[in-house]
């Protein structure tokens, strides 16, 4: 991967060439075929994934239906980021729904650069945290959406039940 | 228990058998516009008075709202919601094309010259003009106003808005007032009182009556009952009340207290409180002067085969409970009063078309309008087995809604 690929990423945003260099010199390049899977929800592998080509799917398992697909993600996404900070099995799993070409950097080799150049360091913390604070705010979005949607159902219900009921049982 | 909370009550006990939801009934029990006014004023002997007055528009799905105005030193905002919302399943149940409003002046009317009355009624409408009218909302008389008050209330209301007599009801024959008006409410009780005699196979004639109140609406109920074979054996006012066991003689009685303005000094057979009068032995007890006089403390010691609510509101839920468990049946004030508004209404039809009806034309239209539905609250209340209040305010609620959900909100 070249350096200025990896800075135009926003986890990588406003690194140096030289330290994105360092970065990508420590890169593991995967490839994966539709239908596997990358990330396991529940499993604990700390690793940062940049996808370089292909689509994958982001699902979650639960009640209804099995499964829910949570987002799509395309060539210059990034995922695994929220176990990269936090030590946690993955609230996910990530699927390769075609071919499926990406790159890992491991948390051992983050460790190591903390420790050569917190500044670096720094740096990608904070695109991290960017990155999970916009999550968040798209999330605030969907649980209003969860709490409003279903009672705009209901309100529509409410209001042909009543008109049911004055047209029916309480016509006299 | 406020006339709010047992209206409130009543609502909700309907509601319930209507299984509405927590919304509707939200939509259906909150008013359109509250309206409360400073009537600032000079008295007569120069001092600044200021009083404060209420409108209270409940509701108007079904046409413009209706309901009287009262002068009461007890009116305030709550108890004026709650009468408000009585208007709206009342004209409902009677199905004229009104809604609901109520409205009032915290003053004792008593306690004022016949000018400060005056002045002070041209300033509440001062205030009111703009939002009272023959379509949007028409009060009427109620308890501390009469047909003079009407007058100036319409005469104000011109001065703003050119001639116009709809704009309210109750007033004077000689100002487009509607002859019947005055006797329409207690007519009305007694004409509902004898279907539902009829209903149980009994009639008028040989019925005894025990009847508290002896104002617009006790001393017309009397009259009519009277006329048609009934035995009054009990009449009171605030003076106390008075007892005959072979009836009272009560055109005697209604021209005494024509002439000395109360009952007080009426010879009869025994002197009774008004407490005593609620608690006799007859077929029909008439509570018709205040809300809230059987409660829970003195419901149990009603007598009476048949309770007709004349007066708004009194039998509190509690006592209405207590009757329901005696097997006493209460004929509820939605549909028992509701002959004041029904006549209020022909006056306002009148006026609309500069077409003054007779004396029996305005009988027999209210008759007709107050026994349909009486028959209708009654097949009701047989068929889903519940109170006559339950069916009425079943009858009510669900006109309003029907014209709520046409209308669309």
């Amino acid at each position: 991967m070249l350096s200025q690929q990896l800075t135009s990423l926003q986890i990588f945003n406003g690194l140096s060439d030289d330290d994105a260099a360092r970065i990508c010199s420590v890169l593991q390049t995967s490839e994966f075929k539709t239908g596997d899977t990358i990330l396991n929800e529940g499993g604990t592998v700390q690793v940062l994934w940049i996808i370089l080509q292909g689509n994958c799917v982001v699902s979650r398992s639960c009640d209804v239906n099995n499964e829910r697909i949570l987002a799509l993600l395309a060539e210059g996404d990034v995922f695994g980021e929220m176990s990269f900070v936090r030590t946690a099995p993955h609230s996910a799993s990530i699927k390769a729904v075609s071919d499926v070409k990406a790159c890992c950097y491991r948390r051992e080799d983050f460790l190591k650069l903390v420790e050569d150049s917190p500044e670096v360091a720094w740096q990608i913390t904070s695109n991290i945290a960017a990155v999970l604070a916009e999550r968040l705010r798209r999330m605030d979005t969907w649980v209003c959406d969860l709490v409003d949607g279903p009672h705009g159902d209901v309100h529509r219900d409410e209001w042909e039940n009543f008109r049911s009921a004055v047209y029916t049982n309480w016509t006299f | 228990m406020s006339a709010y909370e047992s209206a409130r009550h009543y609502f909700e006990t309907a509601a319930s058998v209507m299984d509405l939801s927590p919304n509707m009934k939200k939509l259906l029990l909150t008013p359109e516009r509250e309206v409360k006014v400073q009537v600032a004023m000079k008295m007569d002997n120069g001092e600044i008075a200021t009083f404060v007055g209420y409108r209270i528009q409940h509701n108007s799905a079904r046409g413009p709202m209706k309901g009287g105005l009262r002068y009461h030193s007890e009116v305030n905002g709550e108890e004026v919601l709650a009468l408000a919302s009585l208007m709206t399943w009342k004209t409902a149940v009677v199905d004229i094309p009104y809604g609901g409003a109520k409205g009032g002046i915290t003053v004792s009317p008593k306690a004022l010259s016949e000018n400060e009355l005056e002045t002070m009624t041209r300033k509440f409408i001062d205030e009111l003009q703009d939002v009272i009218g023959p379509n949007k909302d028409i009060p009427a008389p109620d308890m501390g106003t009469n047909a003079q008050v009407m007058a100036w209330i319409m005469n104000q209301y011109e001065k703003y808005h050119g001639f116009n007599p709809a704009c309210v009801t109750g007033k004077p024959l000689e100002l487009h007032g509607a002859d019947g008006r005055e006797e329409a409410t207690g007519r009305g009780v007694g004409l509902l009182t004898e279907a539902m005699l009829q209903k149980l196979g009994r009639s008028l004639t040989g019925a005894t009556i025990a009847i508290q109140g002896f104002g617009n609406v006790g001393s017309f109920a009397a009259e009519y009952l009277h006329k048609h074979g009934a035995k009054i054996v009990a009449i009171s006012d605030v003076s106390g009340a008075k007892f005959d066991s072979n009836g009272i003689d009560v055109p005697a009685a209604l021209a005494y207290a024509r002439a000395n303005g109360s009952l007080e000094g009426f010879e009869s057979e025994k002197q009774l409180s008004n407490e005593e009068l609620l608690a006799l032995d007859v077929d029909v007890l008439i509570p018709a002067a205040l809300g809230g006089v059987l409660t829970k403390e003195n419901a149990g010691h009603v007598r009476a085969k048949f309770v007709v609510e004349a007066a708004n509101g009194p039998v509190d839920p509690d006592a209405d409970t207590i009757l329901q468990k005696q097997g006493i049946v209460v004929l509820p004030d939605i549909l028992a009063n509701a002959g004041g508004v029904t006549v209020s209404y022909f006056e306002w039809v009148q006026n609309q078309q500069y077409f003054r009806w007779d004396l029996e034309r305005t009988r027999a239209e209210l008759a007709k309008t107050l026994l349909t539905s009486f028959e209708k609250m009654w097949a009701v209340a047989t068929e889903k087995r519940i109170p006559l209040r339950t069916a009425a305010y079943l009858m009510g609620i669900g006109r309003v809604g029907r014209a709520t959900v046409l209308a669309g909100i």
